[in-house]
């Protein structure tokens, strides 16, 4: 089946949540963000739980997870525990290539705070926290908090930790939370993290942002993508809804889909595809689960066709292995000898034991650790694997059909 | 602190029941007592870590983050004695039924 | 040697507590070797494990026997209260002291391990790691306390001791070097993940 190679007809672009492009000369002030949007309603914990689920809304810091039932199960766990919940704005936007969380916190910061209130309401919290590595995305949501501290029912705090991949999962948000160290721990029975005893919902502010729209009854827009590719730097797009990865790839530069050999769907941990598999499917779990890939947090890193996707497997696993928390011995040993295999076959001087070799690596690793980290690895080696499978096969008598190509 | 550790909760259900058996894999060092003491259940990776031994018939097994590793009844006692002996108190034994419902995969979202 | 002068009571007291000296020695090792992971031909790890523990409690066993027998003893003003608080006696106050507080040790331990999965790994490591300290105050109150103590065969058996534990504390200390290489880092230095600025955290 070929890929379709021209992009529909792209509508007018939304103006939701990225309005503000990155050349914008300041974030929305709390002024015009009630001017546009009004006051957030002072909606009941029932009715914030609600409008998530009429929204179907779900997590966009790539679990994909219901947030109505995140929060659900955080109110729970407040009450079993006899403790005030904790809600967290993620920010930390960990995912390398990804860069719609920072054009949204520029653009729209206000909408994210809204949504943390809400959040915070909905699951009976006594504080609130702003969570993200000391830079302009993290100062932009603080000032904006800052500016409404005084008309906020709850109160807001900022954590700030050191830029890392793992800092934005969950349990090490918790963990930052009560002044550990941002890394991943075991996770609680009842799959809730906890911060100094106390349950915390933690969301992506895209989520919190998307929420604020729910609660005020407006239409969720579309969703918010990072397309890179080389020579591209990361660029965040916000899509029409039911936008497919074509009309991802082809808002930041309409000739890359004609281009386009493979795509690796999600980010880092992500799965790649083939561009014929996936240029026509929606960008949402179901779309993208029959063909066994997920969006994640809206990451597409493009291969055009001529880049060796191997090559940019290895320098995806290399940094993943580098960036273990080194806190699981399986993750923390694993993970570089998966790297050191990949690198190799990337460079076309496969060990003895070939391909057998690496699917012995990729099963050390699968499921063997406090947090998911070395099971996206694995999924992104499975996937380059099966996504190119004549480049492996060149690759594994030295050569290379993409060098060759190109 | 939350953490997957220490419980001394036994396996539910009756002598003929089954249990689960959970890894806390920031705890665990490789140390090795486990798969000493559940050696049909357990083998040791490269480094010393615990990795399921194959089924019967040959097919890897998977330690379930969220519903650990199937133990047949026959095996829970050793497999309590693991839990107790373990130097780094890694373990914990769970009743037969999975231990939380619906999880994500790591809970970024 | 006025063994034949003195009651079978005492006697069997002083016996002993050689013996447990020397059993003390023998637990020590076997926990260095738990701890370090070693194991013999036939002997896995959960065995040097349980061989630790079992020593251990024969340990505690002949220790109440040690106990009673020199509390109960009318020649000597030793009270039960000063099986376990120092400076009670009112024999040799100091130096029964000492097996008190070794007492006190061994009892914490061995108390805290039995609860081991219950009271989790921190508070019951902070607690073992004193075992290492019943042993000098056994070897001082063997030395100061017990009627054999400058005894040329007590000294010897003295001496014996403390090369073995000397050997154990030198192999616990090569496989924490070791250890200390192969674990992985963010165990033993989490610091670089910690937070660089919070307000409003919690604590």
């Amino acid at each position: 089946m070929t890929a379709p190679t021209t992009a529909r007809p792209a509508p007018a672009p939304s103006t939701t949540l990225l309005d503000r492009a990155a050349g914008a000369a300041r974030p929305a002030d709390l002024r015009e963000h009630l001017r546009r949007f009004g006051p957030a309603p002072a909606a009941p914990p029932g009715a914030v739980l609600a409008a998530a689920r009429a929204a179907d809304l779900r997590g966009r810091g790539g679990a994909w997870r219901s947030a109505a039932a995140k929060m659900d199960a955080v109110a729970a766990s407040s009450q079993r525990r006899g403790r005030a919940a904790v809600v967290a704005a993620d920010a930390a936007e960990g995912e390398p290539c990804s860069a719609k969380d920072a054009v949204l916190l520029r653009s729209n910061p206000h909408l994210v705070l809204d949504g943390l209130q809400l959040a915070g309401r909905a699951v009976g919290a006594d504080r609130l926290l702003l969570h993200g590595h000391p830079g302009p995305a993290l100062e932009a949501l603080a000032a904006a908090a800052h500016e409404r501290a005084g008309a906020d029912p709850l109160p807001v705090g900022v954590v700030a930790v050191p830029r890392a991949y793992v800092a934005g999962q969950d349990t090490a948000v918790a963990r930052a939370a009560e002044g550990g160290p941002a890394l991943p721990r075991s996770r609680p029975r009842d799959g809730v993290p906890l911060a100094g005893g106390a349950p915390v919902l933690v969301q992506n502010v895209e989520t919190l942002a998307r929420l604020a729209l729910a609660v005020r009854g407006l239409p969720q827009p579309g969703p918010l993508v990072t397309v890179t590719a080389p020579g591209l730097p990361p660029t965040a797009r916000e899509l029409r809804p039911g936008a497919t990865v074509l009309d991802a790839l082809a808002a930041v530069d309409p000739g890359l889909p004609a281009r386009a050999g493979a795509v690796l769907v999600g980010g880092y941990a992500g799965t790649w595809l083939p561009a014929s598999a996936c240029l026509d499917r929606t960008l949402s779990p179901e779309g993208l689960a029959p063909v066994g890939a997920s969006p994640g947090a809206g990451v597409l890193l493009v291969a055009p066709r001529g880049t060796c996707v191997l090559a940019a497997t290895a320098t995806v696993v290399r940094y993943l292995a580098d960036s273990s928390a080194g806190q699981c011995g399986p993750c923390w040993r694993g993970l570089p000898r998966l790297a050191d295999l990949v690198e190799e076959l990337a460079s076309g001087r496969p060990r003895d034991g070939g391909l057998a070799a690496l699917a012995r690596a990729v099963g050390l690793v699968e499921g063997r650790g406090a947090c998911a980290h070395p099971d996206g690895t694995a999924r992104t080696v499975t996937s380059a694997l099966r996504a190119v499978p004549d480049d492996i096969a060149a690759h594994l008598t030295g050569s290379c059909v993409e060098a060759a190509r190109s | 602190m939350s953490g997957g550790g220490p419980g001394g909760r036994g396996a539910g259900g009756g002598p003929s029941a089954g249990a689960r058996l959970h890894v806390d894999w920031t705890a665990c060092e490789g140390r090795g007592v486990c798969s000493e003491l559940l050696p049909h259940l357990l083998e040791v990776d490269p480094w010393g870590y615990p990795v399921p031994a194959p089924e019967r018939d040959g097919a890897p097994q998977r330690w379930s983050r969220e519903a650990g590793l199937a133990v047949p009844p026959e095996d829970v006692p050793d497999a309590r004695q693991a839990v107790r002996q373990c130097p780094r108190l890694a373990l914990h034994l769970d009743a037969a039924a999975a231990r939380r419902p619906g999880r994500g995969t790591g809970g970024r979202g | 040697m006025d063994l034949l002068t003195t009651a079978p009571a005492w006697v069997l007291a002083r016996a002993t507590g050689a013996v447990l000296l020397v059993l003390l020695t023998v637990v020590t090792a076997l926990g260095v070797a738990t701890a370090s992971g070693l194991r013999a031909v036939g002997v896995p790890r959960f065995a040097v494990q349980l061989l630790h523990r079992d020593a251990a409690l024969l340990a505690v066993v002949l220790l109440a026997l040690h106990v009673v027998l020199v509390v109960t003893d009318p020649a000597v003003d030793v009270g039960p209260l000063a099986a376990v608080l120092p400076l009670a006696s009112g024999y040799a106050p100091v130096a029964v002291g000492l097996g008190a507080l070794a007492l006190d040790v061994l009892l914490a331990v061995v108390v805290t391990s039995l609860l081991r999965v219950r009271l989790g790994l921190r508070a019951w490591r902070a607690v073992h790691l004193l075992a290492y300290a019943a042993w000098p105050l056994a070897l001082v109150h063997g030395l100061a306390a017990g009627t054999d103590g400058t005894a040329p065969w007590m000294l010897a058996v003295d001496a014996a001791c403390a090369v073995l534990l000397t050997g154990a504390l030198l192999v616990r200390l090569r496989t924490r070097a070791e250890r200390a290489v192969t674990l992985p880092p963010s165990r033993t230095a989490p610091r670089a993940a910690r937070p660089v600025a919070s307000a409003g955290a919690l604590r």
